[in-house]
């Protein structure tokens, strides 16, 4: 297992023979070298080799899912703070949480929205969110369409209460205010544990 | 404080530890050492010892540090208090901000910052122990928690110090050899890439003799970088599934 790890700097081919995929470069003389500690995935059928990492990069990457907090909404875009990320296969789980803050941004085109709608019927701020990452550059993309994408915890905007999720909406316990989400449906199955004290809910 | 010696070479040629004027100290290096950092890494050249953490790519601690077209690279070396045979104050001082600087400068040419933009880096090295040659070591922990975080390199990058002690050559300078020797040449390299990233040169040498330490100084890199690969490779993180 670990004979077959390679470090960054190692020499995995030449331009000639391969392109460089995920996580290899080509140096100025054209030499193909791995950029990670990892493990070589040679395709050659498209001359392709990649580097599977054996420490996935504590940071975003384009296609990986994640959870936040939407701590601010400007102009129809809400801002994230991202806390870690989730795999939703087989089932909900925690893979890692970032080690500091990093933010994303949703627009109105990727949470799903109709134009006439307002993106408080789909997010607010306090809503706990599943996205995926669309954009590896600071700051990151998301998106809410998706199957398993979308508010999985929300505050009541009246009481600050944390809300029950009943059918595809959200009811406050304290005030029975109902409100509108683009909700996940990991909502009502609470498969996936957050720390609610990152909320600051009244208490 | 030491005392200066009185001779650097017993009647056998051998240093005041023992070792052969071309020999280093035994360099260990642990990999993945703190949990709270994305990467980090233990590294001792005999008594030396320093540890590293790496953090990121994250928005920066200080918004000024905000690159539009790259990461930045943010390093703090800090001797700790008890690193030192008399007690260092905590606080940084001139030194360490210098060298906290020449740390960064000679890793900024491996890491790929290009690759994310508005981001910011962050490397923190704590001196344990002091024995000279802590800047070397400081960029050998850097470099194997950089790789340990998974941050993508252009290669693995090593340091070791070149010294001149009563006219002789010498690897891998202690701390006695440092202080009363008439020479401290660190160098850093990454052998893979045949780049030298960082070149220092601290009292007087012939040219001849530069050449010479330079070509011991890359050898020695050379066997450093080696350990290092070795220790990433073995490093006890799996595979993880994306």
């Amino acid at each position: 297992m670990s004979s077959e790890r390679i470090v960054p700097g190692e020499v995995l081919g030449v331009e000639e023979e391969y392109v460089d995929g995920k996580n290899t470069y080509i140096d100025s003389s054209g030499v193909l070298r791995s950029a990670v500690v990892g493990v070589p995935r040679p395709n050659s059928s498209q001359k392709v080799i990649d580097v599977e990492p054996v420490r996935r990069l504590r940071a975003p990457l384009k296609g990986s899912t994640v959870v936040g907090m939407v701590y601010e909404i400007r102009e129809n875009l809400a801002f994230v703070e991202l806390w870690g990320e989730v795999s939703l296969e087989p089932r909900p789980r925690w893979l890692f949480e970032y080690s500091g803050s990093l933010t994303g941004v949703l627009t109105p085109e990727q949470i799903g929205m109709d134009r006439r709608d307002d993106i408080y019927s789909y997010v607010r701020p306090l809503d706990v969110i599943i996205a995926r990452v669309m954009s590896s550059i600071s700051p990151y993309l998301l998106s809410l369409r998706g199957q398993q994408l979308g508010v999985i915890y929300a505050t009541c905007s009246k009481c600050g209460e944390l809300m029950n999720p009943s059918g595809s909406t959200f009811v406050c316990p304290r005030c029975g205010n109902v409100e509108k989400r683009k909700m996940s449906p990991l909502a009502s199955s609470r498969l996936l544990r957050i720390d609610l004290r990152r909320l600051a809910l009244p208490h | 404080m030491k005392q200066r010696p009185e001779k650097f070479f017993d009647e056998h040629g051998n240093r005041l530890d023992g070792r052969q004027r071309d020999e280093m100290r035994p360099v260990d290096i642990n990999i993945g050492v703190l949990s709270n950092a994305d990467g980090s890494a233990l590294v001792s050249y005999g008594k030396t010892k320093v540890i590293a953490a790496v953090y990121g790519p994250r928005e920066p601690t200080w918004r000024y540090n905000v690159l539009p077209d790259r990461a930045s690279l943010y390093v703090r070396y800090h001797m700790a208090p008890f690193s030192t045979e008399e007690r260092k104050s905590p606080a940084p001082t001139r030194r360490e901000i210098e060298l906290s600087k020449v740390i960064r400068e000679s890793l900024e040419p491996v890491v790929m910052t290009e690759l994310f933009p508005r981001t910011a880096i962050e490397i923190y090295v704590e001196v344990l122990q002091s024995d000279g040659g802590t800047r070397t070591a400081s960029i050998t922990a850097a470099s194997a928690a950089l790789a340990d975080a998974g941050i993508p390199m252009r290669a693995l990058v090593g340091g070791v110090a070149i010294g001149k002690v009563d006219g002789v050559l010498v690897l891998d300078l202690n701390e006695v050899e440092d202080n009363f020797g008439e020479a401290d040449m660190p160098v850093a390299a990454a052998p893979d890439l045949g780049l030298i990233t960082l070149f220092q040169l601290n009292g007087v040498m012939t040219l001849d003799e530069l050449k010479e330490g330079t070509d011991m100084a890359l050898k020695a890199i050379e066997r450093i970088v080696e350990k290092e690969k070795q220790a990433l490779r073995e490093s006890a993180t799996e595979v993880e599934a994306l």
